[in-house]
Protein backbone atom coordinates (compact mmCIF):
# COMPACT_ATOMS: atom_id res chain seq x y z
CA UNK A 1 0.00 0.00 0.00
CA UNK A 2 3.07 2.49 0.72
CA UNK A 3 4.04 2.33 -3.04
CA UNK A 4 0.57 2.96 -4.04
CA UNK A 5 0.30 5.98 -1.72
CA UNK A 6 4.22 7.25 -3.14
CA UNK A 7 3.10 6.33 -6.76
CA UNK A 8 -0.10 8.87 -5.98
CA UNK A 9 1.35 11.68 -4.07
CA UNK A 10 4.27 11.66 -7.27
CA UNK A 11 2.16 12.00 -9.78
CA UNK A 12 0.34 14.48 -7.79
CA UNK A 13 2.82 16.34 -7.01
CA UNK A 14 4.30 16.10 -10.74
CA UNK A 15 1.23 16.98 -12.57
CA UNK A 16 0.47 19.95 -10.08
CA UNK A 17 4.62 21.37 -10.83
CA UNK A 18 3.64 20.65 -14.42
CA UNK A 19 0.80 22.73 -14.82
CA UNK A 20 2.99 25.95 -13.23
CA UNK A 21 5.35 25.78 -15.96
CA UNK A 22 5.06 26.78 -19.57
CA UNK A 23 2.48 24.09 -21.72
CA UNK A 24 5.36 24.13 -24.49
CA UNK A 25 7.43 21.58 -21.83
CA UNK A 26 4.75 20.13 -19.45
CA UNK A 27 4.52 16.60 -20.78
CA UNK A 28 8.53 16.17 -20.99
CA UNK A 29 8.05 17.44 -17.03
CA UNK A 30 5.88 14.56 -16.88
CA UNK A 31 7.85 12.24 -18.81
CA UNK A 32 10.86 13.46 -16.93
CA UNK A 33 9.12 12.84 -13.77
CA UNK A 34 7.78 9.69 -14.53
CA UNK A 35 11.75 8.46 -15.57
CA UNK A 36 12.64 10.44 -11.88
CA UNK A 37 10.33 8.05 -10.21
CA UNK A 38 10.65 4.57 -11.77
CA UNK A 39 14.61 5.05 -11.65
CA UNK A 40 13.78 6.08 -7.39
CA UNK A 41 12.13 2.93 -7.23
CA UNK A 42 13.88 0.79 -9.25
CA UNK A 43 16.94 1.70 -11.31
CA UNK A 44 17.20 -1.50 -13.15
CA UNK A 45 13.70 -1.23 -14.45
CA UNK A 46 14.42 2.43 -15.69
CA UNK A 47 17.26 0.99 -17.44
CA UNK A 48 15.56 -1.94 -19.28
CA UNK A 49 12.07 0.37 -20.07
CA UNK A 50 14.74 3.22 -20.93
CA UNK A 51 16.91 0.82 -23.40
CA UNK A 52 13.60 -1.26 -24.67
CA UNK A 53 12.05 2.17 -25.94
CA UNK A 54 15.43 3.56 -28.01
CA UNK A 55 16.47 0.84 -29.55
CA UNK A 56 13.16 0.01 -30.50
CA UNK A 57 12.82 3.55 -31.64
CA UNK A 58 16.27 3.34 -33.73
CA UNK A 59 15.93 0.36 -35.12
CA UNK A 60 12.48 1.54 -36.81
CA UNK A 61 13.01 4.94 -37.72
CA UNK A 62 17.07 4.56 -38.70
CA UNK A 63 18.30 1.01 -39.72
CA UNK A 64 18.02 1.26 -43.17
CA UNK A 65 17.29 -2.82 -44.19
CA UNK A 66 14.10 -4.61 -45.44
CA UNK A 67 11.04 -3.13 -43.72
CA UNK A 68 9.09 -6.52 -42.74
CA UNK A 69 12.05 -8.41 -41.50
CA UNK A 70 13.13 -5.29 -39.11
CA UNK A 71 9.44 -5.17 -37.53
CA UNK A 72 9.47 -9.05 -36.99
CA UNK A 73 13.18 -8.69 -35.48
CA UNK A 74 12.10 -6.27 -33.13
CA UNK A 75 8.72 -7.88 -32.13
CA UNK A 76 10.59 -10.90 -32.19
CA UNK A 77 13.30 -9.03 -29.64
CA UNK A 78 10.17 -7.40 -27.52
CA UNK A 79 8.66 -10.93 -26.81
CA UNK A 80 11.85 -12.42 -26.13
CA UNK A 81 12.45 -9.27 -23.59
CA UNK A 82 8.98 -10.26 -22.20
CA UNK A 83 8.82 -13.54 -21.66
CA UNK A 84 12.38 -13.28 -20.08
CA UNK A 85 11.21 -11.33 -17.07
CA UNK A 86 7.96 -13.04 -16.71
CA UNK A 87 9.56 -16.15 -16.48
CA UNK A 88 12.26 -14.81 -13.77
CA UNK A 89 9.34 -13.43 -11.99
CA UNK A 90 7.24 -16.66 -11.84
CA UNK A 91 10.79 -18.97 -11.43
CA UNK A 92 11.93 -16.64 -8.57
CA UNK A 93 8.85 -15.19 -7.16
CA UNK A 94 9.20 -14.53 -3.23
CA UNK A 95 13.21 -14.78 -3.41
CA UNK A 96 14.15 -11.16 -5.05
CA UNK A 97 11.85 -8.55 -4.75
CA UNK A 98 12.34 -6.31 -7.99
CA UNK A 99 12.01 -9.31 -10.38
CA UNK A 100 9.98 -7.61 -12.63
CA UNK A 101 10.54 -4.25 -14.51
CA UNK A 102 8.14 -1.86 -13.14
CA UNK A 103 4.70 -1.50 -15.35
CA UNK A 104 6.62 -3.93 -18.19
CA UNK A 105 3.46 -6.08 -18.82
CA UNK A 106 1.38 -2.75 -19.75
CA UNK A 107 4.60 -1.12 -20.89
CA UNK A 108 5.77 -4.10 -23.31
CA UNK A 109 1.99 -4.58 -25.12
CA UNK A 110 2.13 -0.95 -26.25
CA UNK A 111 5.51 -0.55 -27.10
CA UNK A 112 4.63 -4.00 -29.52
CA UNK A 113 1.74 -2.04 -30.50
CA UNK A 114 3.53 0.87 -31.56
CA UNK A 115 5.93 -1.11 -33.74
CA UNK A 116 3.00 -3.05 -34.98
CA UNK A 117 1.16 -0.29 -36.31
CA UNK A 118 4.69 1.33 -37.88
CA UNK A 119 4.42 -1.26 -39.88
CA UNK A 120 0.66 -1.06 -41.03
CA UNK A 121 2.07 2.27 -42.49
CA UNK A 122 0.37 4.45 -39.43
CA UNK A 123 2.50 6.52 -37.12
CA UNK A 124 5.54 6.79 -39.66
CA UNK A 125 5.71 10.51 -38.77
CA UNK A 126 6.59 10.00 -35.05
CA UNK A 127 9.39 11.84 -33.57
CA UNK A 128 11.55 11.05 -31.03
CA UNK A 129 10.24 13.17 -28.81
CA UNK A 130 6.35 12.26 -28.87
CA UNK A 131 7.64 8.58 -28.77
CA UNK A 132 8.96 8.98 -25.67
CA UNK A 133 6.58 11.32 -24.11
CA UNK A 134 3.73 8.74 -25.13
CA UNK A 135 6.17 5.74 -23.75
CA UNK A 136 6.58 7.10 -20.18
CA UNK A 137 3.55 9.08 -19.77
CA UNK A 138 3.41 8.86 -15.98
CA UNK A 139 -0.42 8.27 -15.09
CA UNK A 140 -0.15 5.03 -17.27
CA UNK A 141 3.19 3.60 -16.86
CA UNK A 142 2.36 1.10 -13.67
CA UNK A 143 -1.09 0.09 -13.73
CA UNK A 144 -2.17 0.85 -17.77
CA UNK A 145 -4.68 1.20 -19.19
CA UNK A 146 -2.86 0.03 -22.25
CA UNK A 147 -3.56 3.40 -24.58
CA UNK A 148 -3.10 3.76 -28.22
CA UNK A 149 -0.45 6.12 -29.79
CA UNK A 150 -3.14 7.77 -31.70
CA UNK A 151 -5.67 8.09 -29.53
CA UNK A 152 -3.20 9.41 -26.94
CA UNK A 153 -1.87 11.79 -29.70
CA UNK A 154 -5.34 13.15 -30.47
CA UNK A 155 -6.18 14.13 -26.52
CA UNK A 156 -2.89 16.01 -26.54
CA UNK A 157 -3.64 18.24 -29.14
CA UNK A 158 -6.79 18.63 -27.34
CA UNK A 159 -5.75 19.62 -24.09
CA UNK A 160 -6.56 22.76 -22.26
CA UNK A 161 -7.33 23.76 -18.89
CA UNK A 162 -10.32 22.87 -17.46
CA UNK A 163 -11.27 22.72 -13.87
CA UNK A 164 -14.23 20.23 -14.53
CA UNK A 165 -12.27 17.98 -15.65
CA UNK A 166 -9.60 18.30 -12.75
CA UNK A 167 -12.29 18.03 -9.87
CA UNK A 168 -13.09 14.87 -11.96
CA UNK A 169 -9.55 13.59 -11.95
CA UNK A 170 -9.79 14.28 -7.88
CA UNK A 171 -13.05 11.89 -7.58
CA UNK A 172 -12.02 9.35 -10.06
CA UNK A 173 -8.87 8.96 -7.53
CA UNK A 174 -10.70 8.96 -4.55
CA UNK A 175 -13.45 6.10 -6.00
CA UNK A 176 -10.53 4.29 -6.93
CA UNK A 177 -8.77 4.20 -3.49
CA UNK A 178 -12.16 3.31 -2.01
CA UNK A 179 -12.72 0.45 -4.60
CA UNK A 180 -9.19 -0.77 -3.41
CA UNK A 181 -9.10 0.01 0.34
CA UNK A 182 -12.73 -0.23 1.82
CA UNK A 183 -14.57 -2.72 -1.32
CA UNK A 184 -11.52 -5.03 -1.82
CA UNK A 185 -9.04 -5.46 0.95
CA UNK A 186 -11.66 -4.65 3.73
CA UNK A 187 -15.01 -5.86 2.69
CA UNK A 188 -14.15 -8.98 0.51
CA UNK A 189 -10.77 -9.52 1.71
CA UNK A 190 -11.83 -9.07 5.66
CA UNK A 191 -15.64 -9.12 6.09
CA UNK A 192 -16.08 -12.25 3.54
CA UNK A 193 -13.26 -14.12 4.27
CA UNK A 194 -13.78 -14.13 7.60
CA UNK A 195 -17.94 -15.07 7.46
CA UNK A 196 -16.30 -17.93 4.85
CA UNK A 197 -14.37 -19.18 7.84
CA UNK A 198 -17.33 -19.18 10.29
CA UNK A 199 -19.34 -21.41 7.82
CA UNK A 200 -16.37 -23.36 6.26
CA UNK A 201 -16.89 -26.77 8.33
CA UNK A 202 -20.77 -26.62 8.77
CA UNK A 203 -21.37 -25.89 4.80
CA UNK A 204 -18.46 -26.86 3.07
CA UNK A 205 -19.73 -25.95 -0.95
CA UNK A 206 -21.14 -22.70 0.38
CA UNK A 207 -17.91 -21.62 1.79
CA UNK A 208 -15.81 -22.95 -1.35
CA UNK A 209 -18.29 -21.01 -3.49
CA UNK A 210 -18.50 -18.01 -1.57
CA UNK A 211 -14.66 -17.62 -1.33
CA UNK A 212 -13.99 -18.11 -5.21
CA UNK A 213 -16.89 -14.88 -5.38
CA UNK A 214 -14.55 -13.33 -2.50
CA UNK A 215 -11.11 -13.67 -4.60
CA UNK A 216 -13.18 -12.55 -7.98
CA UNK A 217 -14.71 -9.45 -6.54
CA UNK A 218 -11.67 -8.35 -4.55
CA UNK A 219 -9.44 -9.34 -8.00
CA UNK A 220 -12.14 -6.80 -9.92
CA UNK A 221 -12.05 -3.96 -7.06
CA UNK A 222 -8.26 -3.99 -6.91
CA UNK A 223 -7.94 -3.97 -10.95
CA UNK A 224 -10.69 -1.59 -11.23
CA UNK A 225 -9.70 0.71 -8.53
CA UNK A 226 -6.02 0.99 -10.12
CA UNK A 227 -7.65 1.85 -13.69
CA UNK A 228 -9.32 4.54 -12.06
CA UNK A 229 -6.27 5.99 -10.36
CA UNK A 230 -4.86 5.87 -13.52
CA UNK A 231 -7.76 7.33 -15.27
CA UNK A 232 -7.87 10.28 -12.55
CA UNK A 233 -4.18 11.46 -12.26
CA UNK A 234 -4.53 11.92 -16.70
CA UNK A 235 -7.94 13.69 -15.38
CA UNK A 236 -5.44 16.21 -13.58
CA UNK A 237 -3.29 16.34 -16.42
CA UNK A 238 -6.19 17.44 -19.03
CA UNK A 239 -6.14 14.21 -20.97
CA UNK A 240 -8.70 11.64 -20.60
CA UNK A 241 -7.45 8.05 -21.25
CA UNK A 242 -10.16 5.17 -22.35
CA UNK A 243 -11.85 3.23 -19.53
CA UNK A 244 -10.60 0.03 -18.66
CA UNK A 245 -13.64 -1.40 -16.71
CA UNK A 246 -17.52 -1.16 -17.67
CA UNK A 247 -19.80 -3.42 -15.20
CA UNK A 248 -18.36 -6.49 -15.82
CA UNK A 249 -20.60 -8.05 -14.04
CA UNK A 250 -24.19 -7.38 -15.98
CA UNK A 251 -22.66 -8.76 -19.11
CA UNK A 252 -25.08 -11.25 -20.37
CA UNK A 253 -22.03 -13.50 -22.32
CA UNK A 254 -19.18 -14.32 -21.28
CA UNK A 255 -18.04 -12.66 -25.18
CA UNK A 256 -19.87 -9.34 -23.38
CA UNK A 257 -17.83 -9.86 -20.48
CA UNK A 258 -14.86 -9.55 -22.16
CA UNK A 259 -15.70 -6.50 -24.00
CA UNK A 260 -16.22 -4.60 -20.08
CA UNK A 261 -13.21 -6.47 -18.36
CA UNK A 262 -9.33 -4.85 -18.71
CA UNK A 263 -10.81 -3.38 -21.91
CA UNK A 264 -7.87 -2.15 -23.05
CA UNK A 265 -6.11 -5.30 -22.64
CA UNK A 266 -9.10 -7.28 -24.96
CA UNK A 267 -9.24 -4.71 -27.45
CA UNK A 268 -4.85 -5.11 -27.75
CA UNK A 269 -5.34 -8.85 -27.91
CA UNK A 270 -8.15 -8.77 -30.50
CA UNK A 271 -6.69 -6.46 -32.79
CA UNK A 272 -2.68 -8.05 -32.87
CA UNK A 273 -3.80 -11.84 -32.11
CA UNK A 274 -7.33 -12.30 -33.12
CA UNK A 275 -7.47 -10.47 -36.14
CA UNK A 276 -4.65 -11.78 -37.97
CA UNK A 277 -4.85 -15.18 -37.10
CA UNK A 278 -8.49 -15.36 -37.79
CA UNK A 279 -7.67 -13.95 -41.04
CA UNK A 280 -5.07 -16.16 -41.82
CA UNK A 281 -6.39 -19.27 -40.50
CA UNK A 282 -10.04 -18.70 -41.12
CA UNK A 283 -10.17 -20.77 -38.12
CA UNK A 284 -11.89 -18.27 -35.34
CA UNK A 285 -12.03 -20.92 -32.51
CA UNK A 286 -8.06 -21.25 -32.89
CA UNK A 287 -7.72 -17.10 -32.88
CA UNK A 288 -10.15 -17.25 -30.28
CA UNK A 289 -8.43 -19.52 -27.84
CA UNK A 290 -5.19 -18.03 -29.22
CA UNK A 291 -5.83 -14.44 -28.36
CA UNK A 292 -7.43 -15.93 -24.79
CA UNK A 293 -3.60 -17.95 -24.04
CA UNK A 294 -1.84 -14.66 -24.62
CA UNK A 295 -4.43 -12.54 -22.93
CA UNK A 296 -3.74 -15.24 -19.47
CA UNK A 297 0.12 -14.95 -19.82
CA UNK A 298 0.26 -12.00 -19.72
CA UNK A 299 -0.85 -11.55 -16.32
CA UNK A 300 1.32 -14.47 -15.14
CA UNK A 301 3.72 -17.24 -16.87
CA UNK A 302 1.87 -20.33 -14.85
CA UNK A 303 0.18 -22.99 -15.69
CA UNK A 304 -2.56 -21.78 -13.56
CA UNK A 305 -3.21 -18.58 -16.33
CA UNK A 306 -3.23 -21.05 -19.05
CA UNK A 307 -5.74 -22.99 -17.34
CA UNK A 308 -7.59 -19.57 -16.81
CA UNK A 309 -7.14 -18.67 -20.42
CA UNK A 310 -8.65 -22.09 -21.65
CA UNK A 311 -11.15 -21.98 -19.77
CA UNK A 312 -12.03 -18.70 -20.76
CA UNK A 313 -11.53 -19.53 -24.44
CA UNK A 314 -13.46 -22.66 -24.86
CA UNK A 315 -16.64 -20.00 -23.29
CA UNK A 316 -16.45 -18.07 -25.81
CA UNK A 317 -16.27 -20.57 -28.59
CA UNK A 318 -19.13 -22.67 -26.84
CA UNK A 319 -21.06 -19.58 -27.38
CA UNK A 320 -20.05 -18.43 -30.58
CA UNK A 321 -21.65 -21.85 -31.46
CA UNK A 322 -24.54 -20.99 -29.51
CA UNK A 323 -24.95 -17.35 -30.94
CA UNK A 324 -24.78 -19.11 -34.26
CA UNK A 325 -26.85 -22.07 -34.60
CA UNK A 326 -29.31 -21.54 -31.64
CA UNK A 327 -29.20 -18.21 -30.28
CA UNK A 328 -32.78 -18.08 -28.25
CA UNK A 329 -34.29 -14.13 -28.45
CA UNK A 330 -37.07 -13.75 -26.09
CA UNK A 331 -39.14 -10.24 -26.65
CA UNK A 332 -41.01 -8.64 -23.46
CA UNK A 333 -41.27 -10.27 -20.27
CA UNK A 334 -39.22 -13.39 -20.87
CA UNK A 335 -36.53 -11.21 -22.56
CA UNK A 336 -36.38 -10.03 -19.01
CA UNK A 337 -36.12 -13.25 -17.52
CA UNK A 338 -33.91 -14.96 -20.45
CA UNK A 339 -31.39 -11.63 -19.87
CA UNK A 340 -31.42 -12.36 -15.85
CA UNK A 341 -30.35 -15.79 -16.19
CA UNK A 342 -27.72 -15.20 -18.84
CA UNK A 343 -25.90 -12.42 -16.74
CA UNK A 344 -26.26 -15.17 -13.96
CA UNK A 345 -24.73 -17.61 -15.98
CA UNK A 346 -21.88 -15.38 -16.79
CA UNK A 347 -20.96 -14.62 -13.50
CA UNK A 348 -21.08 -17.68 -12.42
CA UNK A 349 -18.97 -18.98 -15.02
CA UNK A 350 -16.81 -16.13 -14.78
CA UNK A 351 -16.62 -16.55 -10.60
CA UNK A 352 -15.89 -20.54 -11.90
CA UNK A 353 -12.56 -19.67 -13.97
CA UNK A 354 -11.50 -17.96 -10.81
CA UNK A 355 -10.73 -21.04 -9.34
CA UNK A 356 -7.75 -21.69 -11.64
CA UNK A 357 -5.96 -18.22 -10.43
CA UNK A 358 -7.16 -18.61 -7.06
CA UNK A 359 -5.42 -21.40 -5.67
CA UNK A 360 -2.13 -21.96 -5.75
CA UNK A 361 -1.20 -25.61 -6.87
CA UNK A 362 -3.12 -27.27 -9.85
CA UNK A 363 -4.44 -30.19 -7.76
CA UNK A 364 -5.97 -27.57 -5.09
CA UNK A 365 -7.81 -26.12 -8.24
CA UNK A 366 -9.04 -29.13 -9.93
CA UNK A 367 -10.35 -30.03 -5.77
CA UNK A 368 -12.15 -27.23 -5.29
CA UNK A 369 -13.75 -27.24 -8.85
CA UNK A 370 -14.76 -30.90 -8.49
CA UNK A 371 -15.94 -29.56 -5.05
CA UNK A 372 -17.88 -26.58 -6.63
CA UNK A 373 -19.39 -28.48 -9.81
CA UNK A 374 -20.33 -31.02 -7.10
CA UNK A 375 -18.08 -34.05 -7.88
CA UNK B 1 -24.38 12.68 -8.48
CA UNK B 2 -23.47 16.46 -8.23
CA UNK B 3 -26.02 17.29 -11.07
CA UNK B 4 -28.98 15.07 -9.47
CA UNK B 5 -28.25 16.64 -6.37
CA UNK B 6 -28.24 20.48 -8.02
CA UNK B 7 -31.76 19.86 -9.64
CA UNK B 8 -33.13 18.08 -6.34
CA UNK B 9 -31.79 20.52 -3.60
CA UNK B 10 -30.35 24.15 -4.47
CA UNK B 11 -26.44 24.64 -5.50
CA UNK B 12 -25.28 25.66 -2.14
CA UNK B 13 -26.66 22.81 -0.43
CA UNK B 14 -25.15 20.09 -3.21
CA UNK B 15 -22.32 21.72 -2.46
CA UNK B 16 -22.16 21.13 1.74
CA UNK B 17 -23.92 17.17 0.61
CA UNK B 18 -20.80 17.06 -1.76
CA UNK B 19 -17.87 18.14 0.62
CA UNK B 20 -19.54 16.00 3.41
CA UNK B 21 -19.70 12.71 0.96
CA UNK B 22 -15.83 13.13 -0.27
CA UNK B 23 -14.49 14.20 2.87
CA UNK B 24 -16.39 10.93 4.91
CA UNK B 25 -15.40 8.84 1.60
CA UNK B 26 -11.31 9.95 2.36
CA UNK B 27 -11.79 9.28 6.35
CA UNK B 28 -13.20 5.94 5.80
CA UNK B 29 -10.15 5.16 3.04
CA UNK B 30 -7.75 6.33 5.77
CA UNK B 31 -9.56 4.02 8.59
CA UNK B 32 -9.71 1.02 6.14
CA UNK B 33 -6.16 1.20 5.31
CA UNK B 34 -4.69 -1.24 7.57
CA UNK B 35 -7.09 -4.03 6.27
CA UNK B 36 -4.82 -5.49 3.42
CA UNK B 37 -4.11 -9.12 3.54
CA UNK B 38 -1.76 -8.79 0.78
CA UNK B 39 -3.48 -11.41 -1.61
CA UNK B 40 -2.83 -8.68 -4.60
CA UNK B 41 0.55 -7.01 -3.40
CA UNK B 42 2.02 -8.64 -6.71
CA UNK B 43 -0.15 -5.89 -8.48
CA UNK B 44 1.80 -3.45 -6.22
CA UNK B 45 4.63 -3.32 -8.37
Amino acid sequence: MDKLFIFIGFALFAILISRLINKKYQLEFISFACLVFVGLLDWISLIVLVASSMITYFTLFRVNISWARLHLAVIAILVAVFIFFKLKATLLNGIFSAVLPLGLSFYYFRLIHFVLEVYKGNYKQATLREFLNYMFYFPVILIGPIIRFDDWKKEIKRRRWDPQMFSGGLERILYGMVKIVILGNYLFSYELAEYIENIKLSQPWMANYLDTIRYTGNSYMQFAGYSDIAIGLSMLFGIRVMENFHFPFLAGNINDFWKRWHISLSNWCKDYIFMPIASYSRMAWLAIISSMLVLGLWHEFSSRYILWALFHGLGIVIWHFYDKYISLNPKGFWGIIYNGICIFITFNFVVISFIWVKETSFLASIKAFKMLIGL
Amino acid sequence: MYEFLRNKLNKSLANMVMIIWYVSLAILVLYFLSFDNGEFRYLRF
